[in-house]
């Protein structure tokens, strides 16, 4: 038995990492790297060494030696050129994250996909809902610049219609255009009509009262007035429902001359 | 410079591709030393590496790293094949001596500047550089650098111990200093 410092003095260790012993040699060293972590430590110094001399040695070898080899080993192991070996055990791991990162790239796009036909979905709602708010808003600038015109025209006479001692504290505002032979019926303010009965528009047409039609007064917006030629003053009595062929002269709310 | 653990799986499977791709030029600087035939060195090449893929179960790693173990395949592959065509000389030309087959044509054959030895090498003293330059670069066996130098067996052997410690020293001074990276990799594990 030799003690591990004569190992390393021996310089068996490294005739041993350059090949330089016989098999009996070998057989009676290497039970000693088991018993002597050391000597262990010191053949792999050996070898690293050993080692980088190779690599600053190293020549590039002829091009065409590697597919010889690939084509010898896949033709040894007996399965066809483009599978073995080159797609063996790490390939297949290769395979798989390819087919993981797939799936993980399907079920991502999928998710997408959902979301996104969604989000889709719900704009597309908004949008309509938008576009029929926008269309209103247009109408509504339209009547209204269109009003505006009118009102502005200056052949457009604005008239300004008092409460009758039934209803001092009622007014309407009426523009009058006999050129453009329209009228509009601008503000008014009356106390709203008892059940079972409605307010009716007269004019005086040379010295008789004209049905004008009955006031049908809604929230935010005013009833439309025909035109009248010729009519002296415009008044609003309280009729029953339905309106009346003749005016209610006692039940006058608000009267005023139009010329 | 290796990493065997990327390269043995864990069922000790070899991918040979990857192999080639690290090692085969570090290998054929080797064999192209002791076969000087450009075509030949080839052919031992492509048998080393489909020894290699062969013998993958006889590959332990608690005898030799890896690139040792491809290494002496390399070398003998080199070697047999230098021996086999030595042969074939041998019974083509009638005039050539049994002497000066195998060992002896070698050593007649070789000149040693002819291929350039690089790097470290170079640093140590000649009478070490040229024996481990024979042994490890050239193929040469102990007793073939013994008679070739013409030294006794035990200076060549003792040489060939000194050689290698020396490289040894100047390779863990070279300024890539392991110590730094382990140090980083210390540094590392507390983060």
């Amino acid at each position: 038995m030799m003690s591990k410092e004569d190992i390393l003095e021996s310089g068996l260790i490294e005739q041993y990492v350059l090949g330089l012993m016989s098999t009996e040699e070998i057989a009676q060293l290497e039970p000693y790297f088991e018993q002597y972590p050391e000597l262990v430590e010191y053949r792999l110094a050996i070898e690293q060494t050993m080692e980088k001399i190779a690599f600053d040695n190293a020549i590039d070898p002829p091009p065409s030696v590697k597919s010889k080899i690939m084509d010898e080993i896949n033709s040894l192991s007996g399965i066809s050129a483009d599978t073995k070996v080159r797609s063996s055990k790490p390939n297949s791991k290769w395979l798989i994250s390819i087919l993981s990162i797939g799936a993980l790239a399907a079920i991502t796009f999928g998710y997408l996909y959902f979301d996104l036909l969604s989000n889709y979905h719900n704009l597309n709602s908004d949008y309509t809902t938008l576009k029929a708010s926008c269309e209103e808003s247009n109408k509504v600038i339209q009547r209204q610049a269109a009003s505006m015109a009118f009102i502005n025209d200056p052949n457009t006479q604005a008239v300004i219609l008092s409460g009758t001692a039934l209803s001092p504290n009622s007014s309407m505002l009426v523009h009058w255009n006999k050129e453009e032979r329209q009228a509009s019926l601008n503000f008014i303010n009356l106390p709203p009509a008892p059940e079972g009965k409605t307010y009716q528009l007269w004019a005086d047409v040379e010295g008789e009262m004209v049905d004008m039609g009955v006031l049908e007064i809604k929230d935010n917006e005013l009833p439309k007035i025909p035109y009248m030629a010729n009519a002296t003053s415009l008044n609003v009595t309280l009729e029953q429902a339905g309106g009346a062929d003749h005016p209610d002269v006692s039940q006058l709310y608000i009267n005023g001359s139009i010329i | 410079m290796s990493n065997e653990t990327s390269i043995l799986s864990s069922n000790s499977s070899f991918d040979i591709e990857k192999l080639y791709d690290d090692y085969s030029h570090a290998l054929y600087g080797v064999i192209s030393r002791i076969i000087q035939d450009e075509q030949l060195a080839a052919e031992v090449l492509q048998d080393t590496f489909v020894k290699i893929w062969k013998y993958q179960d006889r590959y332990h790693s608690k005898k030799s790293t890896l690139f040792t173990w491809m290494m002496h395949i390399a070398k003998n592959t080199a070697i047999n094949a230098y021996h086999s065509k030595a042969n074939r000389q041998k019974h083509n030309t009638s005039d050539i001596s049994e002497a000066t087959i195998c060992a002896g044509l070698r050593v007649a054959s070789i000149n040693t500047d002819a291929l350039d030895i690089k790097s470290s090498l170079s640093k140590i003293d000649d009478k070490y550089r040229e024996i481990i330059e024979l042994i490890y670069l050239r193929g040469y066996t102990h007793k073939d650098a013994a008679q070739f130098l013409k030294l006794p067996i035990g200076t060549v052997k003792s040489r060939i111990k000194i050689g290698i410690r020396e490289l040894r020293s100047i390779y863990i001074s070279k300024p890539v200093a392991t110590g730094t990276i382990i140090s980083f990799m210390f540094f590392l594990n507390f983060l």
